[in-house]
C-alpha cells in the first residue's frame, strides 16, 4: 500500500460518468430533502474528492447510520446522519431540537426514517431495488465501522451541508455509483473499409445502344418530315455500339431480338 | 517597296445596348446556316446492368433492350429526341424512315 489514494476505481469510470454519477446523487438528495422540507433550504453536495481515508473518517458522536446491503450482505451505502439533521431538515418550526436524544424515542425513530428514506431514494435512482437498509444508533455502530473503513478504498464520500450547521456523509460503494451513472455510450462500431473495386461493381450503370449515325444539313433537317429516309452512313454488316449514359464507348454490337425484345449482342 | 506609316490602333469600348423583343438583325436565317452539317445519330434502345455485369460480358452474349422488335427508333440530335422511325435497309446501308416528327 502505498498511499491513501491508492486503489480509486471510481477513477476508472471516467469523468463524464463520475460527473454525471455525482448529478443523480445531487439530485437524489434533493428530491430526498424535498420529501421532508417543503421549504427553499439551500443543500449543497460536495461529491467530489472527500474520500474517505482509514482511520481519518469522522466519528459521529450523535445520530445514527444507515447502511444498505445486497443480497450478498456486502455494504452498498452508508449514510451517518448526525441527530441536529433532523431539525435542519424540517425547518426552525421543528418540535427536534439540534442536540442529540436519547435512543428508542420518538425523536430517534424519526432520525432513523429521515436516514432510510434517504437510503431507499439513492438506491431506487441506482436501479438497486433489492437491497436492504438496517439503521443503527451511531454509538453502537463504532464496533462495526472498523470493517468498512477496511475497505475504505471502495467508497466514495459525499459531503452534504444543510446551512451552517447540519451536515452528514454518503459513502457509496463503488458498485453503486457506477449503476448512478447512466450508462456509457458505445460508440458505435464504424463498418470495415471495402475495397473500392467491390463497391463499384455494384454501381448499376445505364447503357444505349447506337446503330450509327449520319451527317445532315441544318437545312435537310429543317426540311425532314415524316416518309422521309434517313441513310446512315454504316452499312448493314457495320456493328452498331454501346454507350454508358456519359457517352462513353464500351463495346460493339450487333442487332437482333430477343423474344419480343430488341437485343444486341456483344461482339468486342 | 512604298513607306507607310505604321500606327497603333486603340480599340474603342462599345456600348451594350439590351435586345429589343423582335429587333433580331438576322432573324432565323436558315439559309444562311442551312448548309452546316450536324450529326445525328439512331438509338436502338437502353439497357441497364452493374458494373459487374458490364465488366464480365463476354463476345456474343445477348444483353435484352427496353424496347420491344416493333418499336421505332430514335434519332437523336444534341443528345435531344427529334424524331422517330423504321428501320430500313437503303442498298446496303441502314436507314430510317421517319414515322414521328414535330411541324415547326
Amino acid at each position: 500500500m502505498s498511499g491513501p489514494h491508492e486503489h480509486r476505481p471510481y477513477l476508472l469510470i471516467g469523468e463524464s460518468r463520475r460527473n454525471a454519477a455525482a448529478r443523480a446523487l445531487k439530485l437524489g438528495i434533493e428530491s430526498w430533502r424535498a420529501k421532508w422540507s417543503h421549504g427553499s433550504q439551500a443543500v449543497s453536495v460536495d461529491v467530489a474528492e472527500d474520500w474517505l481515508q482509514p482511520g481519518k473518517a469522522r466519528e459521529l458522536s450523535e445520530g445514527c447510520i444507515a447502511t444498505a446491503h445486497s443480497n450478498s450482505r456486502s455494504v452498498l451505502m452508508t449514510v451517518e446522519v448526525p441527530a441536529r439533521l433532523v431539525a435542519a431538515l424540517l425547518g426552525s418550526s421543528s418540535p427536534y431540537g439540534t442536540g442529540g436524544f436519547a435512543t428508542d424515542t420518538l425523536e430517534s425513530d424519526v432520525l432513523a426514517e429521515v436516514a432510510r428514506s434517504l437510503c431507499a431514494e439513492l438506491l431506487v435512482r441506482a436501479r438497486t431495488l433489492d437491497a436492504s437498509v438496517e439503521v443503527v444508533d451511531a454509538k453502537s455502530h463504532r464496533q462495526g465501522r472498523s470493517s468498512l473503513e477496511s475497505e475504505a478504498s471502495s467508497y466514495w464520500s459525499a459531503t452534504v451541508r444543510f446551512g451552517q450547521e447540519a451536515e452528514f456523509q454518503v459513502l457509496l460503494h463503488i458498485s453503486l455509483l457506477e449503476v448512478l451513472a447512466p450508462p456509457s455510450v458505445k460508440s458505435v462500431a464504424e463498418p470495415p473499409l471495402q475495397p473500392r473495386r467491390q463497391a463499384i461493381t455494384e454501381e448499376i450503370l445505364r447503357l444505349e445502344a447506337w446503330l450509327g449515325d449520319t451527317e445532315v444539313s441544318l437545312q435537310e433537317l429543317a426540311d425532314l418530315s415524316c416518309g422521309d429516309v434517313i441513310v446512315l452512313q454504316k452499312t448493314l454488316r457495320d456493328p452498331g455500339y454501346l454507350t454508358t449514359d456519359t457517352g462513353a464507348r464500351v463495346g460493339d454490337i450487333v442487332l437482333g431480338c430477343s423474344g419480343s425484345c430488341r437485343a444486341v449482342s456483344v461482339v468486342a | 517597296m512604298a513607306s507607310n506609316v505604321v500606327s497603333r490602333v486603340d480599340l474603342q469600348p462599345i456600348a451594350s445596348a439590351a435586345p429589343a423583343p423582335g429587333a433580331a438583325t438576322l432573324g432565323e436565317r436558315l439559309d444562311l446556316v442551312g448548309h452546316v452539317k450536324v450529326k445525328v445519330s439512331v438509338s436502338l434502345g437502353g439497357a441497364e446492368m452493374t458494373v459487374a455485369k458490364l465488366f464480365s460480358l463476354s463476345a456474343n452474349e445477348v444483353i435484352a433492350l427496353d424496347r420491344s422488335v416493333d418499336a421505332p427508333v430514335d434519332v437523336k440530335l444534341n443528345d435531344k429526341v427529334i424524331a422517330r422511325g423504321a428501320l430500313v435497309a437503303v442498298g446496303d446501308n441502314f436507314g430510317v424512315r421517319i414515322s414521328e416528327i414535330l411541324k415547326e
